[in-house]
């Protein structure tokens, strides 16, 4: 079809040029007379039956298109929220769809049928308040239907649906150009988290005095432990910044060598990380007794595939790292916007796992089709072919930067017995970088990701930086007793790390 | 000028003779120069912006392909053999939009029509301030060098899609087109509103002042109108973009937090808290949803001209035609927020906004019935303008029935920011305003250069544009019901968009051929201005004032006194007359009543 099109398309642009150099003998023979003011009855027919044929040509294209790819090749909302979604599109469709085709019809039918006629005079009809007031009021209550039913299904999304059935909390953390999910655990609580407490691998003395590393802390969960990562960070990139500005420095000449500018950012850079520390002191550290904080500890970083229980009403804290993206999951019906220094969120329930959704005929068709086209253009790639198997997924919809078309996660919905064998084998553990998650006895499940650093001089050196800063100092080192009102039975850990006794 | 008539009359004589090429043809004070102006310009915004859609739609309709050319005319940075990389996709589809947007049907639409037609149809020598609207004209060249010239930076022009929310905009880590690329785009924009405000003030003064004797406000033609309510809503609302971009530009600048919050880049966390990119957001729609309105409202004024004389007969419904101007001018300042409905912003809101939305729908529907009345037992002749305008109702009706499902909060879950809305906007609001724009040129080139169009030409650029436009727009609904998101560089990062390839690739084609249309038109456009066949006083056999100034123009539009107004501007087939339209200066017959 597409190569019939592209032929069209040549011809079409042929034609065009023909009568290009064509135009140009007719201008030239035509100046001196009005021949382009007046509209000659045989091209003011040719232009009226234009608009029937046009009208027959746009109508079919629409219905051809509504018939070959009305489907969309979404499927079924899997949803709750979804289904009524659907249906109320598909009133709004019935609605629309009529206006569409009368209306245009009447136009074109119209343009055709009152072409122009020297031996007829237009109808003086200027204005008539009995239609005017008819084409007000029929809007008008076809709206009032369109906007009542809108609310109410809008009403019951975003104030009712997260009120009901005892959603689980998942986070889904948001940052150029990737998804990281945050089970709630046990507790069904996600810990407090901090932007400020964002940090990349770092070893530091922990809260028992051991010397320990850790690979980061990505979504910036608060913990005691967490805390002092960061104050190492800090420290040692502002060390790292000291000694780059103290070797720049000429004493002779009580210059810097380095260009203006440089020092200015360095400069600048030691400011902010100052103002950073000094805010996580006053504003984190000081309300690391609040039980909520404790919330984080049986917390599962899944930075793979999201699994989720059929039928369980789940709610999605959203939160971004940078810049704003949006939480697009099209099986699902469901959108939110990651914006950040704003928590967002969203709650649906899944009703349909996604090997029955596969096992739909219609999506099983539909997915033979796409793996038909697929291996054909990785095949013309010369690439090995592969099996695309549906699924149900997670992509961004705002705009965010250069692979803002390929932040993608897979959600796989299933049974709870399902569930429940993926969660205890801890298959995700393999996969997921950082993983501070307890048992009920608070002893710590998951080694995996966490890890020791056994560079001995880079420890040394960091503990260095952590003795010397004075600001470390007067961190506490007490044992925090935390009150817990909320989940008595979740034991509360100030540390979550493994540890290396030097 | 705005004194008496008779001394502007004496005035421009007297100056005739003086007049320089530069005051002339440059810093030209004349309306109907400066309208020229604008056109040429906005032509050849057009040609860059509509030719930037054509770059990247390629990308789209064959992701595996090389295309040689991407790399010659954009250069190995942007495209090295031939492949369009994302960022520079991004770019290309930023200045694209705000292009066409801001430059082709904003500063271009208005620019060129108002300039031309407020002193010719309401019987003025010139604009209230002739120094003004010569600055005004500047001031929009300026900006659109400078918007131009952006896409030659090394780092490329603003990515972060016309809208550009911060942060994205804001942080020069965030994308390479965030740096000196996205203040270009800043400065230009904020010359480009001052531009739009002088005009804007001088058009709304023009009119509401210097009407000629017996031209009342109900004796207005409908573009006048069109025209005074889109000056209205362009200084209100502009102004607000300006502190938008003035906060975003401290924000980039000056470690402020308007806009930006508890954000890590690669390079650490930046010390801003507070702030909120909602805001922005806010402030951008503010003016974005108005500014859908100033594009589209002059559009509606060019149709509602062109029917009525080529129909000849009444617009149907004047005063109804007038209130709904009116109600769309004050609705469209309340609606910002139905593009943030999935933003996070309180549900509530969202519930607001969605029955005022909703309410936009009536007026719009009163001007699509009205249009096809005036159509019903009307004696239609087909000039090029014509088809444009039928064209235009047509796409306003196509694209306003899924405005309505755009509008309504719970379904936009689904559609916003996917192809659905791109498919949306482009026919309501890109189409329409677009056709509208080419009806116009058709119609009044023999009042701009006192020469005719080839009427061929102008019926198979008609042709080619609305089947390629409805041919490139209308399948983008599909791919959007599809959940395809846009703004995306490939689809091919998702197998389930697989199936849409032969509907990206058929898009792509009209696309190409839409654009190939286009050179019917500027062909059709310069030759006709030099060698076009001369044109009569009143070619279309309308009532307007315009046509009854002379062919070739003189400062001051009317080289005796000015006419005076009897009657109303739609007198076309009126019983009694033999003639099947009555000029607007003609007085009424002893016993004839006004309408
Ligand atoms: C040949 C004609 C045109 C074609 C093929 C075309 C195509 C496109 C495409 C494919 C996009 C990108 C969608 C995305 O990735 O988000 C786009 C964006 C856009 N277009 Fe057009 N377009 C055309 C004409 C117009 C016109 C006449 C307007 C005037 C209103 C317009 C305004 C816009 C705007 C505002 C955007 C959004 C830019 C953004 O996402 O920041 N386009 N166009
Ligand atoms: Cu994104
Ligand atoms: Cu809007």
């Amino acid at each position: 079809m597409n190569s019939l099109l592209i032929l069209i398309a040549v011809v079409a642009g042929v034609a065009a040029m023909i009568q290009l150099v064509r135009l140009n003998e007719v201008t030239s023979e035509a100046r001196g007379n009005h021949s382009e003011e007046e509209v000659t009855s045989d091209e003011n027919n040719m232009m009226a039956y234009g608009w029937l044929i046009f009208m027959f040509l746009f109508f079919g294209f629409t219905i051809v298109l509504m018939y070959k790819y009305g489907y969309g090749g979404l499927g079924p909302a899997a949803t709750v929220h979804g289904e009524k979604l659907d249906w109320l599109l598909e009133l709004n469709y019935w609605i629309i769809l009529p206006v569409f085709f009368i209306t245009n019809a009447l136009l074109f039918i119209f343009s055709f049928k009152y072409r122009y006629n020297k031996n007829r005079k237009a109808s003086y009809f200027s204005h008539s308040n009995k239609l005017e007031l008819i084409w007000t009021i029929a809007p008008s209550v076809v709206l009032a239907v369109i906007i009542f039913m809108g609310l109410k299904t809008w009403i019951n999304i975003m104030f009712d649906a997260p009120k009901e059935g005892d959603p689980v909390i998942v986070e889904a953390y948001a940052e150029q150009f990737n998804w990281t999910f945050r089970l709630s655990g046990e507790n069904n609580a996600l810990g407090d988290s901090d932007y400020k407490l964002n940090c990349g691998p770092s070893t530091f003395k922990n809260s028992q005095g051991e010397i320990v590393s850790i690979d980061g802390n990505p979504l910036g969960v608060v913990s005691k432990d967490f805390v002092l990562a960061k104050y190492a960070e800090i420290d040692s990139s502002l060390a790292q910044l000291n000694r780059e500005l103290d070797n720049a420095y000429s004493i002779e000449g009580g210059d810097y060598f380095e260009p203006e500018e440089y020092v200015q950012e360095k400069l600048k850079k030691i400011e902010t990380l100052n103002v950073l520390k000094y805010r996580i002191q006053s504003g984190i550290e000081s309300k690391l007794n609040d039980s909520i904080n404790g919330m984080g500890a049986d917390d599962i970083y899944l930075s793979t595939e999201l699994h989720l229980v059929v039928n369980r009403p789940v709610t999605f804290n959203f939160r971004s790292k940078d810049v704003i993206h949006s939480a697009w999951f099209p099986h699902f019906r469901a959108q939110m916007n990651c914006v950040p220094g704003l928590t967002t969120t969203f709650t649906f329930t899944p009703h349909i796992t996604t090997k029955e959704f596969a096992s739909n005929p219609e999506i099983q068709a539909h997915y033979n089709n796409i793996n038909e086209i697929h291996n054909e253009r990785l095949t013309s790639l010369g690439e090995e072919n592969e099996k695309v198997d549906f699924n149900f997924v997670l992509m961004c919809n705002k705009i965010c930067g250069s692979a803002h078309h390929n932040m993608q996660k897979n959600i796989i919905v299933e049974t709870e017995a399902e569930y429940e064998k993926w969660y205890e084998c801890e298959d995700y553990k393999e996969k997921t970088p950082v993983t501070p998650r307890l048992d009920l006895n608070g002893k710590p499940l998951v080694y995996k990701g966490w890890r020791a650093d056994s560079d001995e001089a880079l420890i040394n050196e960091v503990n260095m930086a952590v003795a010397n800063a004075s600001i470390t100092e007067e961190v506490p080192e007490v044992e925090v007793e935390v009150v817990d009102s909320i989940a008595v039975d979740v034991p509360v850990m100030d540390t979550t790390v493994v540890v290396e006794n030097h | 000028m705005a004194g008496g008539h008779d001394h502007a009359h004496d005035h421009a004589h007297a100056h005739h003779h003086k007049e320089s090429f530069i005051t002339k043809y440059i810093f030209s004070q004349d309306h109907k120069m400066i309208a020229k102006q604008y056109l040429v310009t906005a032509i050849i915004m057009g040609i860059i912006g509509i030719g930037l859609s054509a770059l990247f739609r390629l990308k789209l309709g064959w992701p595996d392909t090389q295309f040689p050319i991407l790399e010659t005319l954009l250069g190995s940075e942007a495209a090295p053999n031939g492949e369009l990389q994302s960022n520079w996709y991004l770019g290309l589809v930023t200045m694209h939009g705000t292009i066409m947007v801001f430059f082709v049907l904003t500063g271009g639409l208005s620019g060129t029509f108002s300039n031309l037609l407020i002193p010719l149809q309401i019987g003025a020598r010139d604009m209230a301030s002739g120094l003004l609207n010569m600055v005004s004209y500047w001031l929009f060249f300026l900006s659109s060098v400078i918007m131009v010239a952006s896409l030659f930076v090394e780092t490329g022009p603003a990515s972060a899609g016309w809208t550009i929310y911060p942060p994205l905009s804001a942080l020069e880590e965030a994308q390479p087109g965030s740096g000196l690329g996205m203040t270009l785009w800043l400065l230009s924009m904020t010359i480009f509103v001052a531009s739009s405000l002088l005009g804007g003030i001088n058009y709304i003064v023009t009119i509401l002042n210097l009407r000629t004797k017996g031209m009342k406000m109900t004796r207005l033609p409908l573009t006048i109108w069109t025209f005074f309510v889109t000056a209205v809503l362009g200084l209100l609302s502009f102004p607000v973009l300006v502190s938008a971009v003035v906060l975003l530009l401290m924000d980039r600048g000056m470690d402020t937090s308007f806009y930006l919050s508890e954000i890590t880049t690669s390079s650490g966390q930046l010390a801003q808290t507070g702030g909120s990119p909602i805001l922005y957001e806010h402030l951008f729609w503010f003016l974005g949803h108005p500014e859908v309105y100033i594009v589209l409202l002059p559009a509606l004024g060019i149709s509602s001209e062109v029917i009525a004389t080529s129909a000849r007969k009444p617009i149907f419904g004047y005063r109804a035609m007038i209130g709904s101007i009116l109600a769309i001018g004050f609705l469209s300042f309340i609606v910002w927020a139905h593009h943030m409905f999935v933003t996070g912003m309180s549900p509530f809101l969202g519930s607001v906004f969605t029955f005022t939305t909703l309410l936009i729908a009536i007026p719009s529907a009163v001007k699509v019935f009205n249009y096809i009345t005036t159509l019903w037992r009307g004696n239609i002749k087909f000039t090029p303008a014509m088809m444009f305008c039928i064209g235009m109702v047509s796409t306003f009706i196509s694209g306003g029935v899924t405005g309505i499902i755009l509008a309504d909060s719970a379904l936009d879950i689904s559609k916003h920011d996917t192809y659905f809305v791109v498919g949306h906007f482009h026919i309501v609001m890109g189409m329409s305003a677009i056709l509208a724009m080419f009806a116009g040129v058709y119609h009044w080139f023999p009042k701009l250069y006192g020469k005719m169009m080839n009427k061929k030409l102008g019926y198979a650029h008609f042709w080619l544009t609305i089947i390629s436009g409805y041919g490139v727009f209308l399948p983008m609904h599909f791919t959007g019901e599809g959940g395809l998101p846009r703004r995306y560089y490939e689809n091919t990062a998702f197998p389930m968009f697989d199936h849409m390839v032969d509907l990206n690739e058929l898009i792509s084609v009209f696309a190409l051929i839409g654009v190939l249309g286009q050179v019917l038109f500027f062909f059709n456009f310069f030759y006709s201005a030099y060698r076009g066949p001369r044109a009569t006083k009143n070619p279309w056999r309308a009532t307007t004032l315009e046509w009854t100034t002379p062919v070739d123009h003189v400062h001051g539009n009317w080289p005796g006194a000015l006419p005076e107004v009897h009657r109303w501007p739609y007198d076309y087939s009126k019983p009694g007359w033999d003639e099947d339209f009555v000029p607007q200066d003609v007085p009424l017959k002893p016993d004839e009543e006004e309408h």
